[in-house]
């Protein structure tokens, strides 16, 4: 279900930011590039399943029930020779009556088939040599059987798989004792052995299983034995390969049937490759010839000589379509890694023989593409030439152009080609077939030509997508010719020079439409430098906003931050330099349109506060009229659009910071604001957060974040109504109203702690710091009584109440709460100590506290050496008289 | 306890005038005696007449009397002690001919069987039964000293061509023309016999192509000679309506045991042929005879 | 280079990318090149994993503290790292009250037990001794804006420990001219010891 795959999905990406997501996109994208079309040999074990499935039959297969039973071998039963009639008799008789025929269905046939291989190896690993060589025969000989064309291919598929079995275990059992040791025993041969190697037994040995293969009577499975066993010819010769692969490639003259007759050309070009793979093309281009010519005969006199065809139980084109695993193998064995006269010979029959898009799709796709691009106008020419009853000519275009988007054709070509090609291409009725095409194309355009000859194609792409009513079925080739003009196209000046490019966009929809618009913005981020052009931001923001639009509720939370993620990276490239108004403009419109997303609201909050302090900086912190009103503009901006974020945690961050880039600006009304909505906001932290699928506790970062605040209100100047402090008795009020702080808690004690480190600094004559044309209340208030008395207050209260925190922390008698109540009181101490003048109250409480963070026993012992030591180390008689009274507890 | 026999070459073949060496291995559980191992070794022509060719009492009355090609008897080793165990007694002799006689290749026919036997013999004192042993061992001649140059056989079949038919029937022979040809008229029996075969018209079906080895062996008596012809291989060539103008390789392997080099004496003769055989889908069958000569 | 000067350490911090800055000045990347240093001690607000993941090119060893801005919450608050014969804490700064108050340091510097203590978030360079420890600000790297000005120099503090001995350099961008100004601490010989 889409919510387990979401949940799984986000506990595997547990400790993704932002940048996490943006790594993803990346790594995603790289898939999609190895996922490419391109030129690779596939194996024929490869190619297994996509046969089985696509052959497929619902008639009746005749299969010999008595697999093991049969007469197999010829017997070397001498026969006096008789009349002929005896002969004739003879082949009637194997033909079928004394059999015992089973019919089976497809399924059964397949289950037959597999449970021979696993009986053939079972026989040979009980020694039964003979019985396993039997079912190879037997199973062999079924390849003679076209009852069923349909099936035949897969039919060779699961009988070549028993034949590859036998084949292998001979192999390897010679293999395995071909050796003899200094002792005369059997051992293995090494890998790369040689023919000199093998022992005289061994060889001895693999002569037997030849001179048996040998004198199996019938030609089909004396050649798919003597072929499942060619392997075991480098037991006994070195060089001769050639020539016995030379042979077996004529013996396959004398199959008659055509379909079996090109399987086993299939199967001389697997085993060709095995024995020698450096060197089996030549036999290839003589047994693809020998197919070639086959399939002329068979055209000329029309498929008469195929029952099948002639009683038309089969259409002739699905009946060719059952030659193509079979030829496609040939041809891709004959292409993979050759030379330019291989190619031209293959090319050579080619045209002599064939001329069929069938094949030639093949030679397309199976030659390196230099070899292709090389000769592209010949190729032009061949396919316009072929007969494509069979193929569609579309695929060889296709074909063709995966080619040439590898290798570059000749210079001078380029052009012509492109022409011949397109030609014929835009005429193509089929918006499919059409966009396939063209999704290839659009690539060899974008590495050879301009913007554009490119702009030309994409709107004759947009011209044959619009005349299909659903056009569901070209959406991933769209895509992908979107995806391709990025990768190829990274100046985006460039890329929306072509007008036809954000149309095509448009033609896309749903998923489609999510995926190009963020393949755009990817671009644009990984590409795009800072930029003021108006065209380029108009146009990436309406693909940032149709973005955004297709966010909705159901979005996984992955692809919200990837989106979120994404459309930052395009807030953050907008850059108008000096023109910070219109930099705020900007920012108004994308807060307007990405309503949906708080990071993408966040990073505009940011955003907007640089822009004030960057005003702030031009001016060298003096505001003239029109930079104020502007960064008022730019508060009143973060102060309507903070409240619309969920997060509260944020939101607080976030107000800090507003208050102080304001007062920065000195803007104490909008501070204020800020302050004021932040301690509003206390109370109303949650207990936990979220982030990354993690819940985490909000207590320690409050006190954090609380810290801090009271570092900054040290900053701000008392209320001429309100006093000095209401925005720190308004804080205080809020701590309280902490839910988790309305009883004792380490939190509240450490925030009581900083609280109080800041009314022992507002007590300074001198504050540390100070902001550049903001009054504090030490120069407000200097040595004013009254502030001085309300600051004692305030003083002894958080004194009071820390007292009163660090007894009920006490209360619990744990080893952890007795090291916290220790530390506690150490904290409280050193502020004491650093901040407090020393008299007889104040020493009194420190030796208290001491005492207390000494006797609980848990607590840092290098904490209260050097708190001690630095008491020693204070001057001034107090401390001198504090140090000795410690020293002795 | 037993016997065995182990020949110095695994595949226990050896040409006239070469030392066959070996040995005998007596493996027995508890220690022991005997009293004196002999080994005998024997050449044979066995000939015999066809019962259908002479009639059965004929064939069973004048059955020929074997014809001996040479005998060793050597004593491998006087009486002894035999300890627990395995032990080897080694043995060795010249592969030589009765005087005026010669060594033909080992052969197993119908009518004529050319056969070597080694046999072993342990005396093991009054009281138990000797314990024996044979094994058969391969004569092959040497290969010629100098092999002839190939000479081909082309042919050339078609309805013109046929022999023994009536000419009211051949009418409705179908029209087809195959030509090809044999390499040579003279094979190597441990090469492949091969040529080649090419379908050059033909309007009707074609069911199969084979190749039929026969061989014709011929035995002497008193009244005469006996002809006998046996099919001792047959394989298919063509399986079904083949291409034209496709040059169809013919390629045959010959069987062990089965064949032997062409071998002709005043006794006996073992000759080889073969016989190209065309099935047409309609029941027609034509055949072309080849006869060859088989040499080592 | 490394064998001269014993191991060297980065001191980075309130780099802010990309919040306030794009990234760090040209003529502090020539600088901060990998295979140069051994260590870093980050004082936190980087504000961006991949600013982290830069870091971690530098030198194997990479020690960051977590800032008020910072969005990994796996970062710790404070830091503890020994290098040759130093005790190193490293904190962000924020949580102290005052911020860079030295009283207030040296509390932290107590309570951490260390010989030199490693604080930022005020944007400005600080290294002084104190009560025989040493404290170290080495200001915002890229010059982001802090909370008294818009107007910060680019900072940052390189250390070189060798022995008893650690030499600091900080590296200011003013006017686009990096300068460098050194100093020695030397760490009190049993200093730890009643």
């Amino acid at each position: 279900t889409p919510v387990a795959s979401s949940s799984s999905s986000s506990s595997e990406s547990k400790d993704v930011d932002a940048w996490d997501s943006m790594a993803e996109v990346k790594r995603s994208n790289e898939a999609e590039e190895a996922n490419r079309v391109g030129y690779f040999f596939e194996e024929w074990r490869a190619k297994k399943a996509g046969i089985l499935k696509k052959y497929t039959t619902s008639k009746s297969m005749p299969v010999v029930a008595n697999f093991l039973e049969e007469k197999t071998l010829q017997e070397n039963k001498p026969v006096v020779v008789d009349q002929a009639k005896h002969r004739v008799e003879q082949l009637t008789q194997e033909a079928g009556s004394d059999q015992q025929v089973q019919v089976m269905t497809q399924r059964e046939y397949i289950f037959t088939m597999e449970q021979n291989n696993e009986n053939l190896k079972r026989a040979w690993d009980n020694g039964e040599r003979v019985q396993a060589l039997k079912i190879a025969i037997q199973s062999a000989k079924m390849l003679g059987d076209i009852t069923v064309p349909q099936f035949y291919p897969s039919g060779y598929v699961l009988i070549t798989d028993i034949l590859d079995t036998f084949g292998n275990l001979v192999y390897e059992r010679i293999k395995k004792k071909g050796m003899q040791d200094g002792q005369g025993q059997a051992t293995s041969l090494p890998d790369n052995f040689r023919p000199s190697d093998v022992s005289a037994d061994a060889k001895e040995t693999c002569r037997n299983w030849f001179y048996k293969t040998a004198c199996i009577r019938e030609l089909l499975p004396r050649f798919y034995i003597e072929l499942s066993l060619v392997r075991c010819y480098k037991f006994l010769v070195e060089d001769d390969y050639m020539n016995i692969l030379r042979r077996l490639s004529r013996m396959i003259r004398g199959v008659g049937d055509p379909l079996a007759a090109a399987f086993a050309r299939a199967f001389l070009c697997s085993k060709a490759r095995e024995l020698c793979p450096n060197e089996f093309k030549d036999i290839l281009l003589e047994t693809f010839n020998d197919f070639l010519v086959a399939f002329k005969q068979l055209k000329g006199n029309q498929f008469r000589s195929v029952s099948h065809v002639a009683a038309e139980k089969i259409a002739v084109f699905d009946y060719l379509d059952l030659f193509d695993p079979a030829f496609q193998w040939l041809i891709q064995n004959i292409g993979w890694g050759s030379n330019v006269e291989i190619f031209q010979a293959l090319l050579q029959q080619y045209r002599e023989y064939c001329n069929n898009s069938a094949v030639l799709v093949h030679i397309l796709a199976s030659f390196e593409p230099r070899l292709i691009s090389a000769h592209a106008t010949h190729m032009t020419q061949l396919i316009r030439e072929a007969d494509e009853s069979l193929t569609p000519k579309s695929r060889l275009y296709y074909t063709l152009g995966v080619a040439l988007v590898q290798s570059p054709p000749p210079r001078e070509q380029r052009l012509p080609i492109l022409n011949d090609v397109w030609k014929v291409v835009t005429k193509l009725t089929n918006p499919h077939e059409y966009v396939e095409i063209a999704q290839i194309f659009v690539e060899y355009l974008l590495q050879h030509f301009s913007s554009r000859e490119i702009n030309i194609l994409l709107q004759d792409v947009i011209l044959h997508v619009k005349k299909e009513q659903g056009y569901k079925q070209v959406q991933p080739a769209l895509y992908t010719i979107v995806q391709k003009v990025l990768r190829y196209r990274t100046n985006f000046e460039e890329l929306l020079a072509m007008d036809n490019f954000l149309p095509l966009l448009d033609l896309l929809e749903k998923e489609y439409k999510h995926k190009a618009c963020k393949a755009v913005l990817e671009s644009f981020a990984k590409n795009q430098k800072p930029t003021a052009d108006p065209i380029i931001i108009h146009a990436v923001f309406d693909v940032a906003r149709g973005l955004h639009d297709s966010i909705d509720s159901l979005t996984f939370d992955d692809e919200r931050r990837q989106v979120g993620s994404l459309i930052v990276q395009f807030v953050r490239k907008i850059d108008f330099g000096h023109d910070l108004e219109q930099q705020l403009n900007t920012y108004v419109e994308c807060r307007a349109a990405f309503t949906n997303l708080d990071f993408v609201t966040r990073e505009l909050v940011l955003r907007v506060l640089l822009l004030a302090m960057k005003a702030h900086r031009f001016m060298h912190g003096k505001h003239s009229k029109k930079t104020g009103a502007f960064v008022k503009a730019c508060f009143a901006y973060c102060h309507i659009t903070i409240p619309s974020l969920d997060d509260v945690f944020t939101r607080l961050h976030l107000l800090l910071e507003c208050a102080q880039a304001s007062l920065v600006n000195q803007m104490i009304v909008q501070s204020e604001s800020f302050v004021k909505a932040a301690i509003s906001l206390i109370p109303d932290t949650p207990i936990t957060i979220e982030r990354e699928g993690k819940t985490i506790q909000t207590e320690p970062l409050l006190v954090g974040f609380l810290s801090n605040f009271a570092s900054f209100l040290l900053l701000f100047p008392g209320h001429p109504e309100h006093g000095a402090f209401h925005l720190v008795k308004g804080l205080l009020n809020a701590i309280r109203s902490y839910p988790p702080w309305e009883n004792a808690s380490e939190g509240k004690a450490r925030v009581y702690i900083s609280i109080l480190q800041l009314f022992c600094t507002y007590a300074q004559s001198r504050f540390p710091y100070h902001l550049d044309k903001i009054e504090s209340n030490d120069t407000l208030y200097g040595g004013d009584a009254t502030y001085m008395e309300e600051l004692m207050i305030f003083v002894d209260k958080l004194v009071e109440e820390l007292l009163l925190q660090l007894s009920l922390v006490g209360e619990r008698t744990d080893i952890a709460s007795r090291k916290l109540q220790s530390q506690l009181a150490l904290d409280f101490v050193n502020v004491l100590v650093a901040f407090m003048q020393m008299n007889a109250t104040s020493a009194t409480l420190v030796v208290k506290l001491y005492g207390l963070a000494k006797r609980s026993g848990a607590g840092d012992a290098n904490y209260l050496r050097n708190t001690l030591s630095h008491i020693q180390s204070r001057r001034g008689i107090w401390f001198q008289d504090l140090a000795q009274k410690l020293l002795t507890l | 306890m037993s016997l065995e026999i182990r020949l110095n070459r695994v595949d226990r073949v050896y040409r006239p005038g070469e030392s066959v060496a070996g040995v005998v291995v007596v493996h027995s559980q508890s220690a022991g005696s005997h009293s004196g191992i002999t080994l005998v070794t024997e050449g044979t022509v066995t000939l015999q007449l066809s019962a259908r060719s002479v009639g059965l009492f004929e064939a069973f009355y004048s059955s020929l009397k074997p014809i001996q090609l040479m005998s060793y008897t050597i004593e491998v080793s006087p009486s002894g002690k035999l300890p627990a165990g395995s032990v080897e007694f080694p043995f060795e002799f010249r592969l030589r001919p009765f005087d005026g006689k010669q060594l033909f290749e080992t052969y197993h026919g119908v009518y004529v069987n050319i056969q070597y036997m080694l046999s072993v013999d342990m005396a093991r004192g009054m009281m138990s039964k000797s314990l024996k042993k044979t094994m058969e061992f391969i004569v092959e001649l040497p290969p010629p000293v100098e092999r002839p140059a190939p000479r081909p056989i082309p042919f050339e079949i078609s309805p013109e061509t046929l022999q023994n038919i009536k000419q009211s029937s051949r009418a409705r022979i179908p029209d087809f023309l195959i030509k090809g040809h044999l390499d040579s008229d003279t094979f190597c029996v441990e090469r492949p016999l091969t040529g080649e075969l090419t379908i050059k018209r033909c309007n009707i079906d074609i069911k199969s192509v084979e190749l039929q080895l026969v061989r014709v062996e011929t035995t002497a008596y008193a009244e005469g000679e006996v002809r006998e012809a046996t099919e001792i291989q047959n394989i298919q060539l063509a399986d079904g309506n083949v291409c034209f103008d496709l040059g169809i390789p013919i390629h045959m392997i010959f069987p062990r045991l089965f064949t032997c080099i062409t071998t002709l004496t005043k006794n006996f003769k073992v000759e080889f042929e073969v016989n190209l055989i065309v099935l047409f889908q309609d029941g027609h069958m034509v055949t072309e005879n080849f006869p060859i000569r088989l040499i080592r | 280079m490394a064998a001269d000067f014993g191991e060297l350490v980065l001191v980075i911090g309130d780099l802010h990318i990309p919040h306030r800055v794009d990234d760090l000045p040209e003529q502090f990347q020539a600088l901060l090149v990998p295979n140069k240093m051994q260590h870093v001690l980050c004082t936190g607000n980087l504000c961006s994993r991949e600013v982290h993941e830069r870091l971690k090119t530098i030198a194997k060893n990479v020690h960051v503290v977590r800032g008020d801005l910072d969005d990994n919450l796996g970062f710790p608050e404070t830091k503890v790292v020994q290098i040759g014969q130093f005790k190193i804490g490293l904190c962000h700064g924020h949580q102290v009250v005052p911020w860079g108050d030295p009283e207030s340091l040296a509390n932290l510097q107590r309570q951490l037990d260390v010989d030199i203590l490693i604080t930022g978030h005020t944007h400005k360079h600080e290294v002084f001794e104190y009560e025989k420890k040493y404290i170290i600000n080495p200001g915002s790297a890229t010059g982001a804006y802090s909370a008294f000005t818009s107007d910060v120099i680019p900072s940052f503090v390189l250390m070189a420990i060798k022995g008893n001995k650690v030499v600091t350099y900080v590296y200011e961008l003013r006017d686009n001219d990096v300068s460098v100004s050194k100093s020695e601490f030397t760490k009190a010989a049993n200093s730890a010891q009643f």
